[in-house]
């Protein structure tokens, strides 16, 4: 991997956050409806006197292209504006929320590999047989389900029928949890408290048997064909005549070069698990950045809505990068 | 724009014609893409016919048959088969009406973003140079968006309705389409058949239209169906979440958004239309994965 490919990315990378911003800033400027008039409701008391004043303190009273600058200067410093209705920094309040998603990202990609990975296997070692075709049939049935419903499926079943586990939010009320990295299963363990790691695992496994299953499938599908190709290959053929065990083979051999595409979808599946857990954090009540930017969308909060969202967009975009520079390093046969 | 030369496109039509028919029977000996043919095409039926199949006026509910659970069970009513919901409405009324919007917002989007994105894609990889850098900058910068963000964000600002959805999710879709097409036709303009096509004095616009596009709309077919089901699970998502449909328009996620506060009493509310949505959606993926199969045995997407 060249320095020269790594400059090229990041200048791509700056160039397309130029662009989500402006985008963001754009959209949410064709918005019919004024947001300080909105949030000044239609009382009778308020004048225009006071939504002009309102205005001006939020700067919305400037030039388009004046506050496009302003935002842009505010995200290269860190300062994205006010929130229009919580009234607090964005930045404080993205801060407080991007751990809930990155926890719920990390134990559904944990839930994904586990389930994946082996199955993939299986299903590639006894090809064609009938564990083979169910696995794929049930692969079929997890790529089909739509996750909200999934969710409330598993509430009704774990949560409500058989009373196992908990389903909304992401620790029990009782509980207040350290507050050292955000990840309340990482803070439980570094302050030795066994209760609320506990409570916080317990509210974790729904969501992220949810938002892992359909990832399951892909990477099931994906490391079944590939294990496939990489077992017709002349070095494995040469480990069998070598007599190695079977399972020196296929663990050893076939299935670290098998894993290589696992890469791309890990990456994959963190952007949009980070991007797109809007859907389940709804259905979970789980206070992550997807419900925030559902919540500030409906509530026409504007500076949490472009804060949010391009705070998305980069990490998208960040792990997309992260991803092929990953790719040159694990297979050197890759260059640009 | 497309012009016409009498005998340049003939064998072709005739070949890519024939070669159509024999993959559609070809099609009909895989047993799973006949199950979801059929399927699709009921829930096309119950679609379109949705005023004659439901019972009940969807929007129209009586608060003394307020939910009442499907038909085998305790406290049923017959009138009522898949139960009633919490303001009484009829649970299979809504189901046949919601197959509506799943289908018109699912079949919409592939449409209207596979003309974009394929039209765009033909172009830019007939054409190659500037136009296709233009577009190729274009669909990267779509791409770079969360899909889900996106159409919220959009959605949030075009407020709910079903034409709304169609645009909104095609703005978000058709890169995917542009991608696919532009890398086939830059495969398929270096072929001898294109070659010969121009020798022969054929048009730039009908190599392109007649000749190229005839060889690339198998993969076109296969992409649409994979998209259709996304195009069908996002639209429930979305009307999950309240950025769908309207209010008064009954549709499968906003029934499973409606019913998950009953969840603990009234399971039926959020199952029956997840199921629907399920089985429609595991339908268009089976036959996507036959046309798969009928048309190139080793294409891969």
């Amino acid at each position: 991997m060249s320095l020269a490919f790594l400059i090229h990315r990041l200048v791509q990378l700056i160039v397309v956050t130029f662009v989500i911003a402006l985008t963001v800033f754009a959209v949410l400027r064709l918005t019919p409806g004024d947001p300080v008039e909105l949030m000044m409701g239609r009382d009778e008391a308020v004048t225009q006197a006071d939504i002009d004043r309102k205005r001006r303190a939020l700067g919305l009273d400037r030039p388009l292209h004046v506050q496009f600058i302003a935002f842009v200067g505010g995200l290269v410093t860190g300062d994205l504006g006010m929130s229009l209705v919580q009234q607090r920094p964005v930045a404080t309040l993205l801060r407080d929320r991007l751990p809930a998603t990155i926890e719920l990202a990390v134990a559904a990609m944990i839930v994904s590999f586990v389930i994946g990975i082996p199955v993939g296997v299986v299903a590639a070692l006894k090809q064609n047989s009938a564990v083979d075709r169910l696995i794929m049939s049930l692969n079929f049935v997890g790529l089909s389900l739509p996750s909200f419903w999934q969710g409330i499926m598993l509430i009704l079943l774990f949560g409500v029928v058989l009373g196992w586990l908990p389903s909304l939010g992401r620790i029990s009320f009782d509980l207040v949890p350290a507050r050292i990295t955000g990840l309340y299963t990482v803070d439980a363990l570094l302050t030795l408290d066994g209760r609320a790691l506990q409570s916080a695992l317990a509210h974790l496994v729904l969501p992220a048997l949810t938002a892992g299953t359909a990832y399951a499938a892909i990477i099931a599908r994906v490391v079944r064909s590939s294990m496939l190709e990489v077992m017709r290959q002349d070095y494995i053929r040469t480990a069998w005549s070598k007599g190695l065990r079977p399972r020196r083979i296929v663990f050893g051999h076939a299935l670290r070069n098998a894993l290589i595409p696992m890469i791309t979808i890990a990456g994959l599946e963190a952007g949009s698990l980070l991007s797109g857990s809007v859907v389940i954090e709804t259905v979970f009540s789980w206070p992550g950045l997807g419900r925030m930017v559902v919540q500030s969308i409906q509530g026409r909060d504007y500076a949490l809505v472009q804060g949010a969202v391009v705070l998305l967009c980069v990490l998208y975009v960040m792990i997309s990068l992260v991803v092929d520079v990953a790719y040159s390093i694990v297979d050197p046969r890759v260059r640009w | 724009m497309i012009e016409t030369v009498p005998g340049a496109g003939a064998q072709d039509v005739t070949s890519a014609h024939g070669r159509r028919r024999s993959s559609l029977r070809h099609l009909l000996g895989y047993p799973t893409a006949v199950f979801g043919l059929t399927v699709v095409l009921a829930f096309v039926l119950i679609a379109a016919f949705a005023p004659l199949i439901a019972p009940f006026d969807p929007n129209q509910g009586s608060l003394l048959r307020r939910l009442r659970p499907p038909v085998p069970l305790e406290r049923s009513l017959p009138a009522h088969l898949l139960g009633t919901d919490q303001l009484g409405r009829d649970v299979m009324s809504q189901m046949a009406f919601g197959a509506r919007v799943s289908l018109t917002v699912g079949i919409g989007v592939v449409a209207l973003s596979g003309l974009v994105g394929g039209l765009l894609g033909l172009v830019a990889g007939y054409f190659r140079g500037r136009t296709d850098t233009a577009l190729s900058r274009l669909a990267d910068w779509t791409l770079a968006f969360p899909y889900l963000i996106l159409a919220i964000l959009l959605m949030g600002v075009l407020g709910p309705g079903i034409l709304n959805l169609v645009i909104v999710l095609s703005i978000a879709g058709w890169p995917h389409f542009f991608r696919l097409l532009r890398a086939e036709v830059l495969v398929e303009r270096e072929k001898a058949y294109v070659e010969a096509a121009h020798a022969l004095g054929a048009a730039r616009w009908t190599v392109m239209f007649k000749h190229i596009a005839r060889n690339v709309a198998h993969t076109f077919f296969v992409l649409a169906t994979v998209r259709l089901g996304l195009a069908v699970l996002s639209e429930a998502g979305l009307s999950y979440l309240g950025f769908g449909v309207p209010p008064n328009v009954p549709a499968w996620g906003s029934m499973i958004a409606g019913g998950q506060n009953y969840v603990e009493t009234a399971w039926w509310l959020s199952a029956a239309p997840g199921l629907a949505i399920l089985l429609l959606v595991l339908s268009v993926n089976l036959l996507g994965e036959g046309l798969r199969d009928a048309f190139d045995p080793r294409m891969r997407l």
